[in-house]
């Protein structure tokens, strides 16, 4: 099983990413499972059509759920789920990724979905004890990070280079290396070269900005599944490539 | 226990759970939290407190520290100690309930501090917000899971006496009065995880024939070790003075490697109701059915029913309001529990019988426990079994 | 104006708590009457103070709702406590006159708005008082720590009164000082009537506090209490925090009565005895080493200080967190007397010191239990002692230590169980 968490700022498109990735990986005939790990709850959207039911509401509405309520089965059988998160204004967002892992392992999600690719969908913006939950023991082996050459992605993309550091000894996840997802910023490759170098990764891939991600948007469904065809869909499958040989690389 | 109680203190959570199973095994361990839950264990949770100095620590966490994720500051907090004591032959961190809403990463630290120090170390997720036997579960895994012997040599007349634990037991006989049954009967008890145990006894406790499990506390381990060795376990404990068929019992599973968790099936709940820890309510019901003839005796736990170890009827009781509900709904005649049970309304129509329960009622009456295989006890079932008759 | 916040003297380390007897074994009536707390906290938090009231024969007065994690995280739970309060005033009888919501660390860091809170009970329950308490040991180093966070929260519950009337209000003291002290007489003499919290027998009475002339606090944990009660209700305060020093308990009385207009009766039936005692003591004393620990006084520093000013031997001072106030004598023991130590307490290395200390005088159980200490000055859970009184009550049990041993077993006996 390999397992890879993505992260990025919020509005950054890793949810987009994530789901092509995951569209992309299933075409190649490998059982795909992604959890989203964000408040927003829409990481899977594309995958499934629709938003699902978090894993974190079922806890709040029903106080022993089962896995049929948590899993939900979108594009290509992939698996979707989605921790979830408080009413906005109170709790605590980033504990409420722990519950929603604890809570799949004690069901035995894992060995119930038995997927060759884990991924994790997670929000960046803040890298707390609970967000960087995906980066720990046993969770995700390899951390990408999507960015842009924008200042605020490029920030955050540090900040969660600096968690994995400081988690170094501790022999977790390792950074997999930056997706530079293009906003036609001034000298964008140029910056985001710049800070792969400086956190010691490489750029896994580059995805223009296309106008047929957003039309598939509109669809609520992947580039992969809507424009197979496109360069785009192209695009996709060449990254989910690359993610997977940097995983199985030692 | 959820939601609102007026009558039942909060119950033993699951770092004092936890903290009292590595009581014994010679580690350091650091609860990592303010005060109070530290003061919890050693004032409320732990009656060999007095008397016995163990390397047990509050690590002092601060608002700040915790704020801002000082993991080095624990760190060094615990470097430091080590410097002025002798070696512990581990050290456990273990959590509480800020570090849970923190998502405090309490296996990285002990995976940093083992590195620093050489000394096995340990992180194990305990949260204030469960209750004791999930910590008792918690620290045998980690314990087993690093210590046991995993391709061992199965050595005959050896057993492991299983969730064997002051919170359940206190601190009087009862400990010696389990290992002295089963050495009377033979046995010789490779591991009584976890009072009395040493980090010896569990590396060598994969060799046992079988596991008698004692507390609901110790079926967690009993199913790891069932799965990973085969071997079979016996949930039961000594209620009373006759021990010939918790005996019968082990020696049949030893002989056919079949587990028995529960014992014998009774056909149908009753007017005496018993609430406490599963694997004594167990023991109880069946020696007032064997030894007394009652047939209609009800199980329920605070503690996460554990269907192996219950019968069909027996009952979850999730909340408070859930025991008034079952006190007020005059199905039961007799009730059978820690003594503040009696604290809740409607009980004036039961015949009420003592048994304390540490996890339950802590202090007020762990010195002054009951010895459960004893006259005394077997006198207790007697009264029991006459008030079922009168009162059915 | 002086400050609430303490200061550590010592570098944070692990802490190894002693084993804590609570000698409170019968019916007390404690805290506000016609009061009930409600425990807002993860079930692990109110195991301590639950088992503590059973003790008390006050179990009746509190409830505990229990949060789970999923309640944390979603945040609910705020929801869930006006439910509790609607279920407290339908089942408790007579229903309470004011509620203490008590919460715990993980207010502080889920940010929970207690304001909010308060002002929709206020709402919902308009005849109910409310307060918010912070029971929250991850502040204890902070401005407003649990015991001070507790005695701001309970006054809070104080309406301004349009006069005042000859009330002093004792601020701090949780459990009340003993009417045996000589405070009452003298307040007495002076014409004045003093209110503390455990003397009210109404919530009416308590109430009437906002009418006292003068607040006088009684420990360091009153102070901001007192400093928020004269901003908002315009009660003045003096800081008179129990001391051993009769020099300073004579200044207290006498700025009592100059403070309320008063004139100050003749102290000398009270401060002759003290005086006395003192002499006694020390005599029988000797050169018999003493150590004060934090769990003996709430203010072991000036108690090191009055004791060394008499010319006992003190030899050991354990304690870390102090108050602005206890600072100087902090600073005059370190000058005078170099050779007095002045340790942390709840460190484990005391353990190993026994006998260097053997023979000595221990004040605190604490200090005494880990250093097995044959002497111990222990003081009781239901009262304060305050004044020449307080002197006179610690020599004559600095003069019983010396001549018969301390049972730990016994005092950690009476502290278990529950008489009927």
């Amino acid at each position: 099983m390999v397992k890879i968490a993505i992260y990025g700022k919020g509005g950054i498109g890793k949810s987009t990413t994530a789901a092509n990735v995951a569209a992309a990986l299933s075409s190649r005939g490998l059982k795909v499972m992604q959890i989203g790990c964000d408040p927003k709850a829409d990481s899977t959207r594309l995958l499934m059509g629709r938003k699902i039911p978090t894993v974190l509401d079922q806890l709040r509405d029903n106080h022993q759920p089962t896995l049929d309520e948590l899993l939900f089965e979108g594009y290509h059988g992939i698996c979707c789920v989605e921790a979830g998160g408080p009413t906005p204004g109170i709790g605590c967002a980033g504990r409420g990724i722990i519950t929603a892992f604890e809570k799949l392992e004690e069901l035995g999600a894992y060995e119930a979905v038995r997927p060759d690719v884990v991924l994790y969908d997670v929000l960046g913006d803040v890298v707390c004890g609970g967000f960087a939950m995906p980066i720990r023991g046993g969770y995700a082996d390899r951390v990408f990070i999507v960015t842009s050459g924008e200042m605020m992605a490029l920030y955050a993309a540090d900040n969660i280079v600096t968690a994995l550091k400081n988690f170094g000894k501790r022999g977790y996840a390792k950074y997999g290396g930056l997706i530079l997802n293009c906003r036609n910023v001034d000298r964008e490759q140029e910056l985001v070269e710049q800070l792969a170098r400086e956190t010691g990764g490489k750029i896994v891939g580059c995805l223009p900005r296309d106008p047929i991600v957003q039309q598939a948007e509109d669809l609520v469904k992947t580039v992969v599944e809507a424009f197979p065809d496109s360069p785009m869909a192209q695009c996709y499958a060449a990254l989910a490539n690359t993610m997977l040989e940097e995983c199985t690389r030692v | 226990m959820s939601q609102l109680c007026f009558y039942l203190p909060p119950f033993s959570s699951d770092y004092a759970g936890a903290c009292s199973s590595l009581f014994d095994l010679g580690g350091m361990v650091v609860i990592h939290d303010g005060a109070c839950c530290s003061r919890n264990y050693v004032g409320f949770d732990e009656p060999r407190w007095f008397g016995n100095k163990r390397p047990i620590f509050c690590s002092g966490l601060r608002e700040v520290d915790a704020v801002m994720g000082a993991d080095d500051k624990l760190i060094q907090k615990i470097q430091t100690m080590l410097q002025t004591m002798e070696p512990p032959a581990f050290i456990a961190i273990l959590g509480s309930p800020v570090p849970t809403v923190i998502g405090a990463d309490l296996k990285g630290i002990a995976m940093e501090l083992e590195d620093l120090t050489g000394i096995p170390s340990f992180g194990l997720d305990t949260t204030g917000l469960r209750y004791y036997n999930r910590g008792i579960d918690l620290a045998a895994a980690a314990l087993v899971e690093r210590y046991t012997q995993p391709k061992p040599v199965r050595r005959p007349g050896r057993v492991n006496l299983l969730g064997l634990t002051p919170l359940d037991f206190s601190d009087n006989e009862n400990a010696a009065d389990l290992r002295a049954f089963l050495e009377e009967e033979g046995w010789h008890v490779q591991c009584s995880f976890m009072m009395g145990a040493s980090l010896e006894d569990i590396a060598a406790a994969s060799e046992a024939e079988v596991n008698l499990v004692v507390s609901q506390s110790g079926m967690g381990l009993a199913r790891t070790m069932w799965r990973r060795w085969q071997i079979p376990y016996v949930a039961g404990t000594l209620a009373g003075t006759d021990r010939r068929p918790l005996s019968r019992r082990v020696k049949t599973a030893c002989a056919t490697g079949v587990c028995s968790p529960a014992g014998a099936r009774f056909p149908e709940p009753g007017g005496v109701l018993v609430v406490g820890d599963q694997v004594l309510a167990n023991s109880i019901r069946e020696r007032l059915n064997t030894q007394y003839g009652v047939r209609g005796v009800t199980v329920g736990t605070f503690f996460g029913l554990d269907r192996e170890l219950a019968q069909p009827f027996d009952l979850d009781i999730p909340s408070e309001a859930a025991l008034v509900e079952l006190i007020q709904s005059r199905r039961y005649q007799v009730l059978v529990g820690d003594p503040l049970l009696q604290e809740i309304p409607g009980n004036d129509r039961l015949a009420c019988f003592s048994v304390p329960h540490v996890a339950v009622s802590s202090k007020l009456y762990w010195h002054d426990y009951l010895r459960f295989a004893s006259p005394e006890m077997e006198q207790l079932l007697e009264q029991i079994a006459a008030a079922a008759r009168t009162q059915g | 104006m002086y400050n609430t916040k303490g200061c550590c003297l010592f570098e944070d380390q692990l802490e190894f708590f002693s084993p804590m007897p609570q000698r409170i074994d019968g019916p007390v009536r404690e805290g506000l009457p016609e009061s009930f707390d409600l425990h807002v906290a993860p079930s692990a938090c109110g195991r301590r103070m639950a088992i503590g009231a059973y003790r008390r024969h006050s179990r009746h007065r509190r409830a505990h709702l229990y949060i789970s994690e999923s309640d944390i995280v979603s945040g609910c739970y705020e929801d869930l406590v006006p439910e509790a309060v609607e279920q407290i005033l339908a089942t408790v009888k007579p229903a309470p006159r004011a509620i203490s919501v008590i919460v715990t660390c993980i207010d502080d860091l889920l940010g929970t708005d207690h304001e909010a809170l308060l002002m929709l009970l206020k709402r919902r329950f308009p005849a109910t008082h409310f307060c918010i308490r912070r029971v929250d040991p991850i502040r204890r180093h902070s401005a407003l720590p649990p015991p001070v966070n507790m005695q701001v929260s309970l006054f809070s519950m104080l309406d301004p009164s349009p006069q005042h009337d000859d009330g002093v209000n004792l601020i701090g003291n949780m459990p009340p000082i003993t009417k045996r002290s000589e405070l009452f007489a003298l307040a007495d003499g002076m014409g004045l009537t003093v209110r503390q919290i455990d003397d009210c027998a109404t919530f009416d009475d308590f109430l009437d506090m906002s009418k006292s002339r003068l607040n006088l606090v009684t420990t360091p944990t009153g102070l901001a209490a007192a400093q928020e009660m004269e901003r908002r209700l315009g009660i003045p305060y003096l800081y008179a925090p129990g001391s051993y020093s009769v020099e300073r308990i004579a200044e207290v009385y006498r700025s009592m009565a100059e403070r309320t207009g008063r004139s100050l009766p003749d102290l000398s039936p009270f401060r002759t005895p003290a005086e006395q005692k003192i002499a006694q003591a020390r005599g029988h004393l000797g050169g018999t080493p003493i150590v004060v620990d934090s769990s003996g006084d709430l203010l072991p520093l000036s108690l090191a200080r009055a004791l060394l000013e008499y010319g006992f031997q003190v030899r050991l001072v354990l304690e870390n967190l102090i108050f602005d106030g206890d600072l100087t004598d902090y600073h005059w023991i370190r000058e005078r007397h170099p050779e007095v130590e002045i340790a942390p307490p709840n460190s484990p290395e005391l353990g190993k010191r026994a006998r260097e200390f053997e023979g000595c005088v221990c004040i605190g159980f604490s200090s005494a239990y880990q250093l097995g200490a044959r002497h111990l000055v222990d003081f009781p859970d239901l009262s304060f002692d305050y004044g020449f009184h307080a002197v006179c009550a610690l020599m004559d049990k600095l003069i019983s230590a010396l001549d018969q041993e301390a049972d730990f077993g016994k005092i950690m006996r009476e502290s278990e169980g529950m008489k009927r």
